[in-house]
């Protein structure tokens, strides 16, 4: 790139003006960093339905959540044991490592909603977490490069308090097209309002620092640690003030680039977050064993699944970044399109996982007393059977997307300090223009949380200015 | 008579006009173009170029425990390291990282701090990695750094450049 003595100038110029203005224009430190109130949106996702799950049509799959009795009526009655796995599946599968069950299910403790309704758009899980990051039904494009058209929570959050990027985050099981959720097309917020999107299971892998140690065969000799990327945190710095002589003389990326561009301070503090976790020879950081939910190995450790990886992680940026928003989006229990007993594991795997992650927000007392955790599937899955991979109990894999009540029927679960406790409820005769489920919706329980945070009135407003729908806050799980 | 011909020619040619509407080539002076960040695979082929002289490969990996093989897989540098990357919505951060494991490879030497004459080594760094010299503002920060810093050396300098927005872009 050339540098004529103009634009090297113009550079200079350009420096020291953002030197002069930035006490003016720092970035404020977000509401919750100084106890200002949190929202967790745990999005159960891989299709999730009602028959599994509250009905406990094949045992009680999730017991830390909802006990072992039906909380909806159709599918079974009485205490339930269990899931029903059947024989010749449990005889191959690997164990599953699970933390005992609560003695009191999570949802004596909050307002369950078990008559909620995806009501529209495509039972697809790109669109279903479009949904629950946004409020928005959509029918987004499965393409790397599609964006929602109306502004996410993060992108709310940022804009209507000046918080940095770290203090909204979404950590996501899946990569590919999940990454452009992060942020929307809208004109008047967009990537510079993006929070940080986090896929565990692909950014944080611990092939990584052996590929790149260049070595082709790694020796394991016990007591000696594994390839790490050495971290020197005053190296980085030196590197980062260099980089930064480089970028106050360089031109900024476009506004349309596709590719998220944070702050450098965001990025500063993602780098150390990460090169710890690189630099720990034991790989401990990467998962360890002590998290108690995967898969049991021959040694008695635990290999996690991607949800387990997932969860640990968001706690791991809970724990460092206080952020005020975060999503999660878990999707072990996809497997149900080929594996019907996978897809039953796996929600004992979620369970356990979002159980763990209440427990931790708990034992934190910053968080607990201003954490707000809303829980629920993307969408259902169909009413039938695939015939995909059947077992011996006359059960084989389910798929979702044609929309029929499997799909559309889910529930969520309203947890924290501003939430009433100890409510199971079903509300009907729910209005609004251009509402036909007379239930709530999907898009009700992201505009309570939205209105936890004090963005609901705005959120409703985009919405109305794009000609969507938008929520209802559901006042029945408040306080 | 020839000579008259070609006067007439050429006086006849001269009545005609022609009018085009103004064309530009490029910004104007003054007006910096706005950079496009390099996707993942990019930014990989383009670090392994630069620091390790090859193209990301496919290969096998042996894990031993104590000098016995457990076993081996095939790994697909550019798909693990890429997919590495976009788990990160703007993957700066892990750029920097795997720059930096790289840097600590076998498979590269880097020079001892006190080996080089750190001007020549900048310039050196500048014209490898962004096709230019460093101009005098450039190459004084960096020189000053690397007297007054004991953490700049030839590493941090190839890891700040690597990390701007110059490297970064399209």
């Amino acid at each position: 790139m050339a540098c004529t003595r103009r634009t090297f100038l113009s550079g200079l110029g350009v420096a020291a003006a953002s030197t002069a203005l930035s006490p003016l224009i720092k970035v404020r430190r977000a509401a919750a960093a100084t106890g200002g109130p949190r929202v967790i949106v745990v999005g159960i996702g891989g299709g999730l339905r009602l028959r599994e799950s509250l009905g406990m049509g094949e045992g009680a799959t999730m017991p830390n959540l909802f006990g072992t009795t039906p909380l909806v009526t159709g599918f079974a009655t009485g205490s339930q044991g269990a899931p029903r796995i059947a024989p010749e599946y449990a005889a191959a599968a690997p164990a599953l490592a699970l933390p005992a069950v609560r003695s009191q299910p999570l949802h004596t403790l909050g307002t369950l909603i078990t008559n909620l309704r995806y009501a529209d758009g495509p039972p697809g899980h790109l669109q279903g977490h479009g949904c629950l990051l946004s409020g928005f039904y959509n029918r987004l494009e499965n393409r790397a490069d599609a964006h929602l058209p109306v502004p996410t929570i993060f992108e709310l959050h940022r804009r209507a308090t000046n918080a940095p990027a770290t203090d909204a985050w979404y950590v996501s099981m899946v990569g590919g097209f999940y990454r452009a959720l992060i942020t929307s097309d809208h004109t008047a917020y967009g990537s510079r309002f993006a929070g940080v999107y986090l896929q565990p299971p692909g950014a944080i892998q611990p092939l990584v620092p052996i590929i790149t140690s260049g070595k082709r065969v790694v020796d394991i000799v016990p007591g000696q640690p594994l390839p790490t990327i050495p971290w020197n945190p005053a190296e980085d710095d030196a590197a980062a003030k260099l980089t930064a002589v480089l970028d106050g003389n360089a031109p900024r990326f476009a506004s349309d680039d596709p590719i998220v561009h944070l702050m450098s301070e965001d990025n500063s503090r993602i780098q150390a977050h990460l090169s710890e976790i690189y630099a720990d020879g034991t790989y401990q950081s990467f998962f360890p064993d002590s998290f108690g939910i995967g898969l049991r190995k021959q040694d008695g450790g635990v290999d996690g699944t991607n949800d387990a990886k997932t969860v640990y992680h968001a706690e791991r940026v809970l724990q460092k970044f206080k952020p005020s928003v975060m999503a999660l989006t878990l999707l072990d229990i996809d497997v149900c399109h080929m594996d019907f007993n996978g897809y039953l594991r796996a929600q004992q795997i979620a369970d356990a996982c979002v159980n763990h992650l209440w427990n931790f927000i708990q034992a934190d007392s910053e968080l607990r007393d201003t954490t707000t955790m809303i829980v629920l599937p993307e969408h259902g899955r169909h009413l039938f059977m695939n015939g995909n991979n059947p077992d011996s109990l006359g059960r084989s894999g389910i798929d979702h997307g044609q929309g029929d009540n499997g799909d559309r029927d889910v529930w969520m679960l309203a947890l924290g300090p501003t939430i009433k406790p100890n409510q199971v409820l079903a509300p009907t005769n729910i209005t609004q223009s251009g509402r036909s489920s007379g239930r709530y919706e999907t898009i009700d329980a992201i505009m309570t949380a939205m209105g936890v945070l004090g963005h609901g009135a705005v959120m409703t407003e985009v919405l109305q200015a794009y000609g969507a729908r938008p929520g209802l806050p559901i006042q029945e799980v408040m306080l | 008579m020839m000579r008259l011909v070609l006067v007439a020619a050429l006086a006849t040619a001269c009545t005609d006009t022609y009018n085009y509407d103004p064309s530009s080539a490029g910004e104007p002076e003054g007006v910096q173009v706005e950079l496009r960040g390099k996707t993942s695979t990019q930014f990989l082929r383009g670090i392994y170029a630069d620091l390790l002289g090859r193209t990301p490969e496919t290969y096998e990996i042996v894990i031993s425990v104590q000098g016995t093989e457990l076993f081996r897989f095939t790994v697909d540098e550019e798909a693990l390291l890429g997919n590495s990357l976009d788990g990160l919505g703007d993957s700066l951060p892990m750029r920097n990282i795997m720059t930096n494991a790289l840097l600590h490879s076998a498979e590269i030497t880097i020079p001892e701090k006190g080996s080089v004459d750190a001007r020549e080594y900048i310039r050196d760094q500048f014209r490898r990695l962004l096709g230019r010299d460093p101009n005098p503002y450039e190459l004084d920060a960096f020189a000053t750094a690397w007297t007054n810093d004991p953490a700049v050396g030839p590493r941090t300098v190839i890891r700040a450049i690597v990390a701007s927005r110059e490297y970064q872009s399209q």
